[in-house]
């Protein structure tokens, strides 16, 4: 369903993604660990068109969308949970969720977010710059979901959150595997992503350094103190 | 007493022009970075082309809404040639609204010659509504009604609809907004043309008031800047309290110490700009 293929991506003179190629199928939960500062938020941003690769390019459902615009690759059915969840703070929580819905229409009603995060409901009209962090972050996944993606990008949704909130994430993202939705998660929590992906990479100075399941990844010391310091 | 009701009658009016203008070019500054310097032209030639379309038609309605129309197509098509292409190049994108400034500037000499005119008002919105000694020209009362007109328009827009609400969505985070899916060159264009509408409606308006002559769009840029920076940029409630503080303090500045007029004008924004660098209403 996606296929990066050996890109290379640049801010402004520094070489940031050293040619990275990666691949995952229809329904797959697919994790990238690394330390920060190791390529994996420009990964993402590379992916979804916010920071197009030089070189290199990103298949998504057999179609080359390297030089789409984002709003373009949405539409095609690219979801995006961005890194530091960057809602909307002007706008209310319903209206986070009303300008990202689709017209073209899928199984994620508004509605039917709103069930899988009540919270937000009882929040709706409140501005989202209002809301706690662990909200916003929820408003940040509800609001990926009603652009009614096939693959949703998620960079790092348990960032800067309380052990609570991060078991919480956990569960809604098990719960959106289960409905069968891929998902290629960003995640500095190795417990979780090691428990929801199906296969994992690795990321260093801007290179895949390792590829495997995720219970190889934990058997792996010399892999997790090397790149993952632990 | 006099003096000040019919000054303050006065600002207020200037200030409902000024906020026609300046409402356009604060949604424009504030989606998208561009200090869009052609703001002015816009203006002048709404005056122009309602001049034109007045002396062969003789409707003022037809004017209002040819010229509006006519310099949104205007601004579509600068948008769409140029400045779509320079997103995040503040510098090209000063010159090149700067540049069709001075271009559009000596069109209107070519076209409309270098005489003053003033666009003819119809009947029903000429003379004054007389209250003892004071005098309320019925056209600047007309003014009023057509900003808060434009006002609750655009607030309801803005804060009521689902287009609205993506504008804002682009104001926050323009990445981010193309990261949902919404279309920021479509709703940018839209935007600009919508400013530039706007721009046009006051240089009709005003030119059955000030009149239409060469250099009345250089000659009001400035003001409608100090109210977007006074304001806040891309809030329309700075616009809106940004246009009356500036209408006012420009009228009592002329009224009171005409030497200093410049002065009561740029200090009062100095000082709020030390207070709140942002503007009134606006965000970092």
């Amino acid at each position: 369903m996606l296929e990066v293929r050996d890109i290379h991506t640049y801010y402004g003179d520094s070489h940031v993604l050293q040619g990275v190629s990666l691949s995952m199928a229809r329904g797959q939960v697919v994790g990238i660990l690394g330390r920060n500062g190791m390529g994996k938020t420009t990964l993402i941003r590379s992916i979804i068109g916010f920071t197009p690769p030089r070189r290199g390019q990103v298949l998504f459902k057999s179609r080359d969308i390297t030089a789409w615009p984002s709003n373009r690759a949405v539409s095609f059915g690219l979801g995006l949970v961005p890194q530091g969840r960057r809602v909307f703070p002007s706008l209310t929580v319903l209206e986070n969720l009303a300008v990202a819905a689709k017209a073209n229409s899928g199984p994620w009603t508004i509605a039917r977010v709103l069930e899988l995060f009540p919270r937000l409901g009882e929040r709706g009209a409140h501005r989202a710059g209002k809301l706690s962090g662990g909200e916003q972050q929820m408003l940040a996944i509800a609001r990926a979901l009603t652009t009614n993606p096939e693959l949703l990008l998620m960079d790092e949704p348990t960032e800067g959150l309380a052990p609570l909130l991060v078991r919480e994430v956990g569960r809604v993202i098990e719960n959106l595997k289960t409905q069968g939705l891929s998902i290629l998660l960003v995640e500095q929590n190795l417990p979780l992503a090691l428990r929801v992906a199906d296969h994992v990479h690795v990321l260093s100075r801007g290179r895949v350094v390792h590829s495997s399941a995720p219970d190889a990844l934990w058997r792996n010391e010399e892999i997790k103190s090397r790149y993952l310091g632990l | 007493m006099d003096f000040w009701i019919s000054q303050l009658f006065n600002g207020v009016s200037y200030g409902a022009l000024l906020f026609l203008l300046a409402g356009g070019l604060s949604l424009i500054f504030g989606m998208m970075r561009i200090v869009n310097m052609t703001h002015g032209s816009y203006y002048l030639l709404g005056g122009y082309v309602a001049l034109t379309v007045i002396w062969r038609s003789g409707s003022f309605l037809l004017a209002v809404v040819v010229g509006a129309l006519a310099i949104a197509l205007v601004g579509i098509a600068e948008w769409n040639a140029f400045l779509k292409r320079l997103s995040g190049q503040e510098l090209g994108q000063v010159l090149t609204t700067m540049g069709f400034a001075l271009i559009f500037q000596d069109l209107a000499l070519v076209l409309w010659g270098g005489d003053p005119y003033t666009i003819p008002i119809p009947p029903a919105l000429s003379g004054s509504y007389v209250v003892g000694q004071l005098y309320f020209p019925v056209y600047r009362i007309f003014i009023v009604v057509v900003a808060v007109i434009v006002a609750l328009t655009l607030w309801l827009a803005l804060e009521r609809t689902r287009i609205g609400a993506m504008i804002r969505a682009t104001v926050d985070d323009p990445e981010m907004a193309r990261g949902v899916g919404i279309n920021v060159h479509l709703i940018s264009m839209a935007v600009f043309a919508l400013g530039a509408t706007l721009a046009a409606l006051a240089g009709v308006v005003a030119g059955g008031f000030v009149g239409v002559y060469p250099g009345a769009d250089f000659e009001i840029l400035p003001y409608a800047f100090v109210v977007v920076i006074v304001g806040g940029m891309g809030s329309l409630k700075g616009a809106l309290i940004g246009s009356l503080l500036v209408g006012l303090l420009d009228n009592f500045g002329k009224a009171l110490f005409p030497e200093l007029s410049y002065f009561t004008l740029f200090a009062p924004m100095a000082a709020i700009l030390a207070v709140r660098p942002t503007g009134l209403f606006g965000r970092a």
